[in-house]
């Protein structure tokens, strides 16, 4: 051995071998003891992958059992938003691959992912800013594709980072958009709302929902979201490093929700959306002001922009159609629209301008706000009559005018003391009915003698609420309970209301101190500050049909075990008759309502009978000729056949201006089926006095229901037109023959309201 | 000394032997760990790939241990046959084997091939055997800066001599840079700077060859000379926590796995042939450069310490072989083992515990592999030959 250097070099490599030697050795120590414990949990939890089986949503029937609302399997190639929404480069060559896979191109994947650009369609947005789909969701590249192709992408898990293969269900709606407001639509788990106390996220999270679920989020989806849902299955996989597959470990298969049967009849729906839509563009082509001389008002049309129907069972309460227009398709919900266009197709800012973009997500019919104007006068001559305010026989002389005397009055310290009835056209006054009992005051729509029975009512028990008190009996001032989401109550204005409205600044302060005597008169007409849904009225109105019961509506008729099977001999048609239904919904009265007074149903109901009926020479024809308000629109209907009783109503709107009068309708079906009948109530906002665009409706659809008129089948719809501007494209009647039928007669006799 | 062969002479017993006898001398003591090691290598490889060869239709689950075993017979042959000869023997013929070695790496870059997907050009494909000849260059180079240093008679290493070792060294380290085989590359800077060091190289030289050897990987870097997937195993290295980039991924997992693996062996291992991770093939390749991870899951701390002891006792043996040995050039060739094996083991445990950067080096006859396997026992038979003729 040469040199003592070499021996100490020679030890300091030993010195170095030791300290990489008990480096070595620290980190060991550190790994297997220390940190041994951490990462073996977390091994755990990441050996185990569990995938979410969602279960086939229930499906939806119609009463003839026509399927609503069906499933479809789907394969869905899905691809991580985290893999591409950074780098488009990394993106493209990941399209790029994935192309031949899917049939199609890297660039259609890229518009599809990115939107086209605004100047040419068949290249891809530069900016990426028109795509359809959620950004919180993993991209769907692909939305139903073959066994094949999945099995060959699955397989090849490896070479496209990302990217997996979903089963699932999407939802159909056969007969879409008919019926898209009952129906309602699939949307995701809402997001939390500060604003609410309601943690929506979580109390779906609750109930296992994963974020990415769609639920029920309006309509019938989302009230029975329970029922439809039904039980997710899990499968519980072994998986390698990469996230292969080793073995299935468990596996719960999902349960298919519940099938759900409507009271809905969807030929009368389709009827239904059809004539109300129809009448209300005729009315847009109509001016209020007919005097072509009248050279400030001729070119003012009735704007007519939305409305509602609501066809009921008399004595049942079961909804066979129930229209609000406008409408919607509730395939656009799961169309994967960008933000821009559901936008465009649903104006947020409706609420600005009603006129222009009404909403076509709120159904009318059981959220409209109305004053309901004279076809709230049977329920105040209820009022009277349940009372012994005042006799079946008592008569009242109508001078057009009635004159309040109260000590208020007399002082002249309250302006309005005077209310007219409405002025006739021919005369330019108020017109005047003369002496007229209860019936004809009903059958001509006279105004003062429902005032002086508002005011002198009111006036002899001031804080007993009489009229409200009465009114309840019908339904109004509270949720008909039908089963559907977001029902709006409606108001009966008395104290406390006027003081909660002061409050909310939409009355004056002075205003809100107390219930008047000018309330009271201004309600008996159905005027003022209440507020009625169109389903409420027709429902008061069922009840007036069926001899005193108050019902809940109803829009479902049962509930099925999951599964009910397909009609072999009808498509589109599930056998409902092949199974026994686990909860059948039956006609239910309203708690603590009896059987109410039908007393005066004797006096109220005549004079319904007159509004519509047109007899040469009959009892319901009227001195100074006046003729009661609906009858020239029913003239040529087959009354003895369906013998029917009627109201019209004209609810006044800004400044009373005629153009701003919303067309109030309600029938029902008399005699001795009038139980089997139907109540039918239509409500057109701007369109004119209750006869001339509500009443036509209301007639159409009483043939329509009866079998009277040929309604059209409803066929399976076409394809959604994604590129469509329409949140529902028009719906065309057929043939407009019975609307013709009814709006034939020349248009006079405007003094009614 | 020339050529030496074993003779027996009949029936005088060993009377007539001198006790300087090469093969009287041999140092079973260092053989015993050696082969310890490699047994506790055929038990891990076996447990590494048997799972993934039984999930396979028509797999064998003994085929890598009964072919490591007919690499071991063949190292230990390889091993024989270099102790046969005395080591001034050999260094006699250095050019003949340092032109061989360096036309081997030429030829690798023409007609070899690599990994699959690597680009590389490391292997030659002898049909039925891969072989690897930058494995053996650590060998010959070995042999060859040993004898060319240890012609310096004066105490501290001269200036050119010890520009000349560098060339020496640098020619294969850049054929085999070029490859690109940055590990076999590193193995042999590290045993250069060994060498140097135990030779007596000034502290000046040794920082000189360290920041020469820095500068050369960042120009070659810089140069896009490097393959990008080197450059991924860096990146990789860095974000082993952090990494979201799918390019990477997969080096980051292979790392993450076998940490997992190595934690979860805890303190006494789950079991031969009972670790999941291994069983499962979650760490790719893993009978070969990740094999130490299937020794911690299935022996623990415990295993893993005692396979560390194991290399520290030949380390150790090689250190008493240099301290006995009769001239400087047995001493270094010792030195260059040691620092040779120690590098390997550090940076193969080192990358599969998260502390080194991946490359592709194996863990001495314990990794799956024929050249490496029968190169180590060739260096091994170098340091018996140093032992073997210690006395003059």
């Amino acid at each position: 051995m040469a040199g003592d250097t070499r021996g100490v070099r020679l030890g300091l490599l030993g010195i170095v071998a030791l300290i990489l030697m008990g480096l070595l050795g620290t980190r060991l120590w550190f790994l297997q003891i220390v940190d041994a414990d951490r990462i073996t949990a977390q091994v755990q939890v990441t050996r185990t992958k569990e995938v979410y089986l969602p279960p086939e949503r229930g499906r939806i029937f119609d009463v003839e059992g026509r399927i609503l609302a069906d499933n479809e399997r789907v394969l869905r190639v899905v691809i991580d938003q985290d893999v591409i929404r950074s780098r488009r480069t990394s993106r493209l060559a990941l399209f790029g691959r994935l192309a031949g896979a899917l049939r199609t191109t890297d660039v259609e994947l890229e518009i599809r992912y990115c939107g086209s650009d605004p100047a040419n369609p068949i290249i891809p947005d530069k900016n990426c800013r028109g795509g359809l789909f959620n950004p919180y969701l993993p991209f769907p590249a692909a939305d139903d594709v073959d066994e094949a192709t999945a099995l060959f992408l699955r397989e090849r898990i490896e070479d496209y980072p990302g990217v997996d293969v979903e089963e699932g269900w999407r939802r159909k709606y056969l007969f879409a958009p008919t019926a898209s407001q009952i129906l309602g639509y699939l949307g995701r788990v809402p997001e939390d709302n500060p604003k609410t106390s309601i943690n929506e996220t979580k109390e779906y999270t609750k109930l296992g929902y994963s974020l990415n679920d769609l639920v029920g989020s309006a309509g019938i989806e989302k009230q029975f979201e329970t029922e439809l849902r039904g039980t997710p299955g899990f499968s519980r996989f072994e998986v390698d490093a990469r996230g292969r597959v080793l073995k299935t470990l468990s596996r719960t298969e999902p349960v298919p929700g519940k099938d759900i049967q409507l009271t809905i009849d969807l030929k009368q729906q389709l009827f239904a959306e059809q004539t109300l839509e129809a009448m209300l563009r005729r009315s847009r082509s109509v001016s209020p002001y007919p005097d072509k001389n009248d050279v400030k008002h001729w070119t003012i049309f009735y704007k007519a922009p939305a409305g509602s129907v609501v066809v009921e069972k008399s004595g049942t309460g079961e909804i066979v159609a129930m229209a609000s227009y406008p409408t919607f398709d509730n395939r656009w919900f799961s169309a994967g629209i960008s933000g821009k266009k559901f936008k465009q197709l649903f104006p947020p800012d409706y609420d600005k301008n009603p006129d222009t973009f009404p909403s076509p997500l709120v159904n009318r019919a059981i959220q409209g706000r109305y004053n309901v104007g004279s076809t709230f006068k049977p329920f105040t001559a209820y009022a009277a009559l349940h009372t012994n305010f005042i006799s079946p026989q008592y008569t009242y002389e109508d001078l057009g005018t009635y004159e309040l005397l109260t000590d208020a009055c007399i002082k002249k310290e309250v302006s309005k003391c005077t209310f007219k009835n409405a002025f006739n056209f021919a005369t330019g006054r108020p017109t005047t009915y003369g002496v007229i009992d209860v019936s004809q005051a009903l059958a001509v729509s006279s105004d003062t003698f429902f005032y002086r029975i508002g005011a002198e009512l009111h006036l002899a028990y001031p804080d007993a609420d009489v009229l409200q008190s009465n009114y309840r009996l019908f339904g109004f001032g509270e949720r008909t309970g039908i089963d559907l989401p977001y029902e709006y109550g409606g108001v009966l204005p008395d104290k406390a209301a006027k003081a909660r409205l002061a409050e909310q600044d939409a009355i004056s302060d002075l205003e809100g101190t107390g219930f008047f005597v000018g309330d009271a008169i201004q309600m008996a007409i159905g005027q003022g500050l209440n507020a009625v849904t169109p389903l409420q009225l027709t429902n008061a109105y069922a009840t007036l049909a069926n001899g005193g019961f108050l019902l809940r509506p109803l829009v479902v008729h049962a509930i099925f075990p999951p599964g009910v099977p397909d009609d072999p001999a009808k498509p589109g048609h599930a056998n409902v008759a092949s199974r026994v239904p686990e909860k059948l919904y039956t006609t239910e009265q309203k708690p603590d309502r009896g059987l109410i007074d039908t007393a005066p149903l004797l006096s109220i109901t005549p004079g319904l009978s007159c509004v519509v009926l047109f007899v040469e020479g009959s009892e319901c024809r009227f001195p100074n000729g006046h003729q009661p308000t609906a009858q020239q629109t029913f003239k040529g209907f087959p009354h003895s056949t369906i013998p029917i009783a009627g109201k019209t109503g004209t609810a006044q709107g800004l400044n009373n201006a005629q153009e701003n009068d919303s067309s109030v309708f309600v029938a029902y079906q008399t005699g001795e089926n009038a139980q089997q009948g139907y109540t039918i109530g239509a409500y057109l906002e701007k369109a004119g006095y209750g006869k001339r665009a509500a009443a036509p409706v209301v007639r159409c659809l009483m043939l329509g229901v009866n079998g009277l008129y040929e309604l059209d089948e409803p066929a399976l719809s076409d394809e959604l037109d994604v590129r469509s501007p329409f949140a529902a494209p028009p719906n065309p009647m057929p043939s407009e023959q019975c609307l013709d039928d009814a709006t034939r007669t020349v248009e006079r006799d405007r003094g009614e309201r | 000394m020339s050529v030496t062969f074993p003779m027996q002479s009949r029936g005088m017993g060993n009377i007539n032997r001198s006790p300087s006898e090469p093969w009287r001398n041999l140092d079973w003591v260092l053989l015993i760990p050696t082969y310890a090691i490699a047994g506790v290598g055929l038990l891990a490889i076996y447990s590494a790939s048997a799972p993934i060869q039984l999930r396979t239709p028509g797999g064998d689950p003994y085929l890598y241990t009964t072919r490591q075993v007919i690499f071991l017979i063949a190292g230990t042959a390889a091993m024989a046959v270099v102790m046969t000869v005395d080591y001034g023997w050999i260094k006699e013929r250095a050019s003949a084997l340092y032109m061989g070695t360096i036309l081997s790496l030429v030829a690798v870059q023409l007609v070899g091939t690599g990994p699959p997907g690597s680009g590389a050009n490391a292997w030659f494909d002898l049909g039925p055997i891969l072989v690897q000849p930058s494995e053996f260059a650590k060998v010959t180079v070995l042999v060859l800066i040993a004898g060319y240093l240890a012609e310096e008679r004066e105490g501290e290493l001269s200036y050119p001599r010890f520009i000349n070792g560098l060339l020496l060294v640098g020619v294969p380290v850049g054929l085999i840079l070029i490859q690109p085989d940055f590990g076999t590359a590193s193995v042999l800077i590290a045993l250069a700077m060994g060498v140097l060091l135990v030779a007596g190289a000034s502290m000046r030289y040794v920082i000189f060859i360290s920041i020469l050897a820095i500068a050369t990987v960042g120009g070659l870097i810089a140069a896009e000379f490097v393959k990008p997937y080197q450059v991924d195993r860096l990146t990789a290295f860095v974000k082993q926590e952090t990494n979201n980039d799918r390019k990477t991924e997969d080096l980051v997992l292979q790392v993450k796995y076998s940490k997992r693996a190595i934690a979860t062996g805890g303190i006494t291992g789950k079991g031969y042939l009972q670790g999941p991770l291994t069983n499962d093939g979650s760490i790719p390749v893993q009978y070969t450069d990740f094999i130490f991870s299937a020794i911690a899951e299935q022996f623990g701390l415990v295993g893993t310490v005692v396979l560390l002891m194991l290399y520290f006792f030949v380390l150790f043996r090689i250190w008493r072989v240099a301290r006995l040995s009769r001239d400087d050039m047995g001493l270094y060739i010792c030195a260059g083992a040691m620092t040779m094996i120690v590098w390997h083991v550090f940076e193969n445990i080192g990358m599969t515990t998260g502390i080194m950067p991946v490359t592709g080096i194996p863990l001495p006859l314990v990794s799956y592999g024929g050249s490496s396997t029968v190169a180590f026992l060739m260096m091994i038979g170098l340091v018996q030959n140093v032992h073997m003729r210690r006395m003059r």
